[in-house]
């Protein structure tokens, strides 16, 4: 009908109506249009805020489990590294002087010993690289009897926080004359332990 | 000839543009074909001068004020012309140059009116009126004296076929009414889009309260679950470690159960000169009765696994064995 009716108009008219309807319709479909990004954009918030405050409304509801978790995990953590409460050289220091003490313990010699600190953001390009943990390398030199480094890796092995040895090197002791009969089973070996310390 | 606007934009004359527009616009405030003035314009009724001495003519409806006047027959000359259709924007010069030529009387003494009666796709047809202006004025006078000065008068004659308004005596109450008639249309159809744009705004106010109801939820929360939140992110960081340690300590094998395993398969005859572990690659030196034998018993062994001779077996003459390096890949007993 409105077809029809717009048919009949002439030429002029039939130009002026559909400018003005045009504007009109442009006018009006720009304000449908913010309109609707306005409340789709309102939505998309509300959308957006609503999990994140039931989030928190959870963490609130289960705060005394996360605290037993945590307490949970952080000894955990403890077992496998030391804490960073001290300087990463004194952690080292203890650590060799712990190692020495149990070679000592069972009965191994330490001919030598060094300690290293390896930090997390230097072994960052490395393919097993840590994130959170400096590595505290300690290379040993022992010399002594099979069942003395046996009772020594038990010792390891045994330590928390957790340490492994990553290498291992042996080979029989060779004597030099000073050396007393007793030392003839001696093995020399060379060990390197790992431990974990917690960033800092 | 009535003036021409000359509109220019950049040195293109607009004027042509802007009689286009005015003509539309009055092709749709007047033009039979719109129905607008149908729809709002009062209607007209035409009368005689002598009917103006008796109110009871008056059309029953009608408003009084509103009296268009029709000229006798007699007193007004009618003609009619065709122009093409495009020449419709020049159709107050076109009936100009008409009257001149066809008025008997001065043209400053002549008044006349037009009406196009009919349009096609290619011309239009329109009547004209003359008349004399001492008659048209004489008449309104009248019309005046009998109606009373409150009436709106116009002047129009029969044509042809219809009545023609003329110009220069069209009564104004007409178009006022008209026009406040179409301002009422207007501001009724501008209040109803504003009704509707305020229908439209009640969803995005109402998201917009409930977004803000939301933020300022979120606010209050944040505060309060502060310390939970940290303390959760403790515990992630705490997880993180854990796992990362454990990864760490579980890819590294414990050596101490295979130096023992090493031992049991490796029999009384055989000497080990060295032992070396790097991660979980073992190297064994040594001395054996058949260096090939020690071998395949590790590799049956399945304790290991990629036993192989980096080097060739070399008899050794003060031992009278054969010299033997060996290398192979601990298997399992990684840690857990």
């Amino acid at each position: 009908m409105i077809r029809t009716w717009f048919d009949g108009l002439p030429r002029e008219a039939r130009w002026v109506f559909a400018t003005a309807a045009a504007l009109l319709s442009v006018l009006l479909a720009t304000t449908v249009v913010q309109l609707t990004a306005l409340t789709v954009e309102n939505l998309r918030s509300t959308a957006r805020l609503e999990p994140r405050i039931a989030r928190m409304l959870g963490y609130e509801a289960s705060a005394a489990e996360l605290e037993l978790a945590a307490k949970q995990f952080l000894v955990s953590v403890d077992s496998l590294s030391y804490q960073n409460d001290d300087d990463a050289n004194a952690t080292g220091a203890r650590l060799q002087q712990t190692l020495r003490g149990f070679a000592e313990d069972v009965g191994l010699i330490v001919v030598g010993s060094q300690v290293a600190v390896m930090n997390s953001k230097d072994d960052s390009e490395q393919d097993e690289a840590l994130d959170h943990f400096d590595q505290l390398i300690v290379d040993l030199s022992l010399d002594g009897p099979p069942l003395a480094l046996d009772a020594f890796l038990v010792s390891l092995s045994q330590h928390s926080p957790a340490l492994t040895a990553v290498s291992m090197e042996m080979q029989r002791k060779r004597l030099s004359r000073r050396d007393s009969k007793e030392m003839a089973e001696f093995l020399s070996v060379r060990l390197r332990v790992v431990a974990l310390r917690v960033a800092g | 000839m009535s003036d021409v606007n000359q509109f220019s934009l950049f040195g293109f004359d607009l004027s042509l543009l802007h009689r286009r527009v005015r003509l539309g616009m009055l092709q749709l405030l007047w033009g039979d074909e719109a129905g607008l003035k149908d729809w709002l314009c009062p209607k007209v009724h035409y009368y005689q001068l002598e009917d103006l001495h008796h109110s009871e003519v008056i059309a029953e409806g009608a408003d009084p004020r509103i009296i268009e006047v029709v000229l006798p027959e007699s007193q007004a000359l009618a003609t009619s012309m065709t122009l093409p259709i495009s020449a419709e924007i020049f159709l107050e010069e076109a009936v100009s140059a008409q009257v001149q030529a066809h008025s008997p009387f001065p043209l400053n003494e002549t008044r006349w009116g037009s009406k196009v009666v009919a349009r096609t796709v290619d011309s239009l047809v329109v009547e004209i009126v003359l008349v004399s202006r001492v008659t048209a004025d004489e008449l309104m006078r009248e019309a005046t004296q009998a109606a009373g000065p409150r009436a709106s008068f116009g002047l129009s004659a029969f044509g042809l076929s219809t009545y023609v308004p003329l110009l220069n005596y069209r009564g104004s109450a007409i178009r006022e009414r008209y026009f406040d008639n179409l301002r009422q249309f207007g501001l009724r159809a501008l209040g109803g889009v504003c009704g509707m744009i305020f229908l439209s705004l009640v969803p995005v106010m109402w998201t917009a309260q409930t977004a803000e109801q939301y933020e300022e939820l979120l606010a209050e929360t944040e505060q309060r679950s502060r310390d939970v939140v940290r303390l959760r992110s403790s515990l992630v960081e705490a997880q993180e470690q854990f796992a990362e340690a454990k990864r760490f300590f579980a890819a590294q094998p414990d050596y101490r159960p295979w130096l023992h395993k090493l031992a049991g398969a490796t029999a009384d005859s055989v000497y080990l000169n060295r032992l070396s572990l790097n991660n979980s690659t073992l190297t064994v030196t040594g001395l054996a009765v058949n260096a090939a034998d020690y071998q395949a018993t590790l590799a049956e062994s399945e304790l290991f696994a990629d036993v192989s001779a980096p080097s060739a077996f070399t008899l050794d003459n003060r031992s009278g064995r054969e010299r033997f390096t060996l290398t192979m890949e601990i298997q399992g007993g990684m840690r857990d």
